[in-house]
């Protein structure tokens, strides 16, 4: 409330001089704003959206929240730029017996940010914890899949299966935590490059450098991801200096920024953003609906009006940079057909239309611009939509948790590179399946990718299920965002990933 | 009559007749805009987007292409309706509760008074961020929002108005020729707290003008894709370097809304 009404205060301010472009911020030192913080060694860089409420790695629902934590936890393995697993907590991890044997050791000397070494006792407490032999409920259900565990020696770890899982190791990725450690929601520790320091809810979470690192440290002291849920704002941290670095802007918000105080990189967010629907409530319930909306929006409209024409067009829940598993017959399956959509809402019932609400969180300008010409196309085939914005904390509760909602526009990334963590979500029981898709044979097809052992054949069945999202029409796909993102010219080292994180340690100052 | 109370009589005719101006001018540009904007607001353009203001775009294109002047003639429209409704709502209620309540005094006016001091006590817009979250987003949501948190400032101005008023001779005259009290409060005193209740009617409307437009601008007002003057400022606020007839033709209209009410306003308050 008290920030609602701070920002009304500024609101007013510049409602009434028209508009003169103020920032909020001066708290960070801005003594040399076109350098930046490249004298303290620091950096600023804004997020538009808080962490998730818990910082446990194990529990973290959000994918902002994975891209910041991404630089305080590691796990056996971790992904690396071009999507391959490297070893990180492991040394080495080595698959035997046709995938029934996985062979891990473990390295040495890895520490964790309180100082501690990294043992086989915490490993244990950690997998445990994700597969739930802890009694708990299992994070990690792909993990349920390992029969034993042993371990031969302090450094060797063996996990035996009782049929080969070809996906196995890239779940390895999972976080290593302190074993018995439990104040890992508020004050997480983990072995990553950054340790983390402070977090003010809403405003900001500070990590600095973690010098008894294993690997090859960061060379950045100390990183602050400041939360401004407001996309000008974002902006306006850049011009004002309070920041240096914002990626998943727009297009059109990338347009705006400095180009002399900044270079500007693109890569691709890898989500698959859709307006997704919810597929138990009315009139969505109805597959011919669901096609007509499909067939009635052309997506390339979305595109140019909204994003100057950049961006991947998607047909299913699948991106590109899942090169094995994306399949790009499905991307144009709905070609662009408005008397066809209305023919379907017709057989549908729906002969003049209907009414339906995009809730949408109004943190993330691309999903808003994109609600904001859906709105537009759908009302081309006489649906007639209404953008209910929400805060994210809302959106977060309402919508992904109570699945509340007629429909919402959202970008949806894996957690692992696995194409079980893009399409595991439309199982009709699993936990996660917000939109409520219930498909009997998409079930099925998800237990025989589950029980098949060979990796060409687990694909081809994984293939099948995008086909069945695509098909049934689950959601209407639209695309994988291009991911501009503004970098303060000095600041070097960005890099893109084919799973939603930012590398903060790869980023480095030039000398000057 | 003196000669300085003459000159002075004339310099607020001209407040009087340059704010009556400025605010016919805006309801004319309203009353229009309910019936017709040169371009379709809503219809986007991937060819056309923000292009500077031309013959064709008096006030340039939006992001989407969007023509800017027919949105703001749209969103004009939302934010001065808005206001009308939470002037006349809270106007009404607030007037009517200040007269009794300043009228008969007691008990029931200490209550009142002390209620309408609570609700004060928060900023207007606090308030009405309370009954937006009661009510959800939307256009007479908002209305109805500012309305209640308007209604002390109204009630206040009538209060002491009625109270002052109600032990003058002509009133206790009226009574004893056998007028009633709600005759007495209708005919008698409420023309003689006009000089008092028209500015504050005023100066609560371009208050409400400003507040629509705020609550629009935190995205709680009007909602997307519908125009608003709030939303398209903030918005226009983040394209300050890149289009920046965007935030100076709404921004524009809604000081001549503001202006031109409170002059109008400041000109009743002695003419």
């Amino acid at each position: 409330m008290l920030k609602r009404a701070l920002a009304f205060l500024l609101a007013a301010l510049l409602l009434t001089l028209a508009a003169c472009g103020k920032h909020e911020g001066g708290k960070e030192p801005d003594a040399g704003a076109d350098a930046g913080r490249a004298g303290e060694n620091s950096l600023v860089i804004g997020v538009a959206q808080d962490l998730d409420e818990s910082l446990d790695p194990h529990y973290a629902v959000a994918a902002g929240t994975r891209e910041v934590m991404f630089n305080v936890f590691e796990g056996l393995l971790k992904p690396d730029r071009n999507g391959n697993l490297v070893p990180a907590i492991a040394e080495s991890v080595n698959v035997e017996e046709n995938g029934t044997v996985v062979k891990i050791t473990l390295r040495s000397g890895v520490k964790f940010h309180n100082g501690a070494t990294v043992t086989m006792r915490d490993v244990l407490y950690s997998l445990d914890r994700v597969r739930g032999a802890d009694g708990k409920e299992a994070l990690l259900p792909a993990l349920t899949a390992i029969d034993t565990v042993e371990t031969p020696s302090d450094a060797e770890l063996v996990l035996r299966l009782a049929e080969a899982q070809p996906e196995l190791t890239s779940y390895l990725t999972f976080a290593i935590i302190p074993a018995d450690y439990t104040e890992q929601a508020t004050k997480p520790v983990g072995t990553g490059p950054y340790r983390f320091v402070e977090r003010v809810v809403l405003e900001r979470v500070v990590l600095e450098r973690f010098d008894d690192y294993w690997g090859e440290k960061a060379s950045i002291e100390r990183v602050t991801f400041r939360v401004i849920e407001n996309a000008e704002g974002l902006l306006l941290g850049l011009q004002s200096g309070a920041l240096d670095l914002v990626n998943h802007l727009t297009v059109t918000q990338a347009a705006s920024v400095d180009k002399t105080k900044f270079d500007l990189e693109e890569g691709t967010m890898n989500l698959v953003q859709a307006l997704y629907l919810n597929n138990a409530v009315k009139p969505f319930d109805d597959v011919r609906v669901r096609q007509a909306l499909c067939y009635g929006v052309d997506r390339n409209e979305i595109l140019s009006l909204a994003f100057d024409g950049r961006g991947t067009l998607l047909g299913s829940s699948m991106y590109p940079a899942f090169t094995k598993y994306f399949d790009d017959s499905l991307t144009n399956y709905y070609t662009y057909d408005p008397a066809k959509a209305k023919e379907l809402l017709a057989e549908a019932g729906y002969p003049d239309g209907f009414e339906m609400k995009i809730t949408v969180p109004s943190n993330y300008q691309p999903h808003m611009d994109t609600a904001e010409v859906l709105v537009q196309l759908l009302g081309k085939i006489g649906v007639k939509a209404k953008i209910e914005p929400v805060e994210w904390s809302v959106w977060v509760d309402r919508v992904y948790t109570k699945r509340d909602f007629e429909s919402t526009v959202i970008g949806v990334d894996a957690s692992s590179m696995t194409a079980r963590a893009m399409l595991e979500r439309f199982v009709s029981d699993y936990g996660k399946n917000f939109i409520n898709y219930k498909n009997d044979e998409y079930d099925r097809l998800f237990a025989e990718a589950q029980n098949t052992f060979d990796d060409a054949q687990q694909t081809a069945v994984y293939k099948k299920m995008e086909r069945n999202l695509t098909e049934n029409a689950a959601s209407l796909y639209i695309q994988d965002l291009a991911d501009m993102v503004a970098v303060r010219k000095g600041l070097t080292g960005l890099r893109f990933y084919p799973v939603y994180v930012l590398d903060v340690a790869a980023l480095s100052w030039d000398a000057q | 009559m003196s000669d300085p109370k003459v000159k002075k009589a004339k310099k607020h005719n001209i407040l009087l007749i340059a704010g009556a101006a400025l605010t016919l001018a805006v309801l004319l540009f309203t009353f229009v805009g309910a019936f017709y904007t040169p371009r379709d607001p809503d219809a986007m353009n991937a060819a056309e987007k923000l292009l500077p203001p031309t013959l064709n775009h008096l006030f340039g294109t939006d992001k989407f292409g969007r023509d800017i002047f027919s949105r703001v003639m749209k969103g004009t429209l939302s934010t001065v309706s808005t206001a009308l409704l939470t002037v006349l709502a809270g106007g009404g209620v607030g007037i009517l509760a200040g007269a009794v309540t300043g009228y008969f005094g007691g008990k029931a006016d200490a209550v009142l008074t002390r209620l309408g001091d609570t609700v004060t006590a928060f900023p207007a817009v606090l308030t009405a961020l309370l009954v937006v979250s009661l009510l959800g987003p939307g256009g007479w949501q908002v209305a109805i929002a500012l309305a209640v948190a308007f209604i002390p400032s109204f009630m206040r101005v009538s209060r002491v108005s009625f109270a002052g008023q109600r032990r003058l001779p002509y009133v206790i005259s009226a009574r004893l020729q056998g007028a009633s009290h709600a005759g007495v409060m209708l005919r008698h005193i409420l023309p003689n707290t006009l000089p008092s209740l028209l500015p504050a009617l005023t100066i609560g409307f371009s208050n409400a003008v400003l507040a629509e437009a705020g609550m629009s601008y935190l995205g709680i007002g009007v909602t997307p894709p519908d125009a608003s003057l709030g939303y398209m400022l903030s918005e226009a606020q983040g394209m300050l370097a890149l289009a920046p007839w965007y935030a100076v033709s709404c921004g524009a209209v809604l000081l001549a809304a503001v202006l031109g009410v409170g002059l109008l306003g400041e000109g009743l308050k002695d003419a």
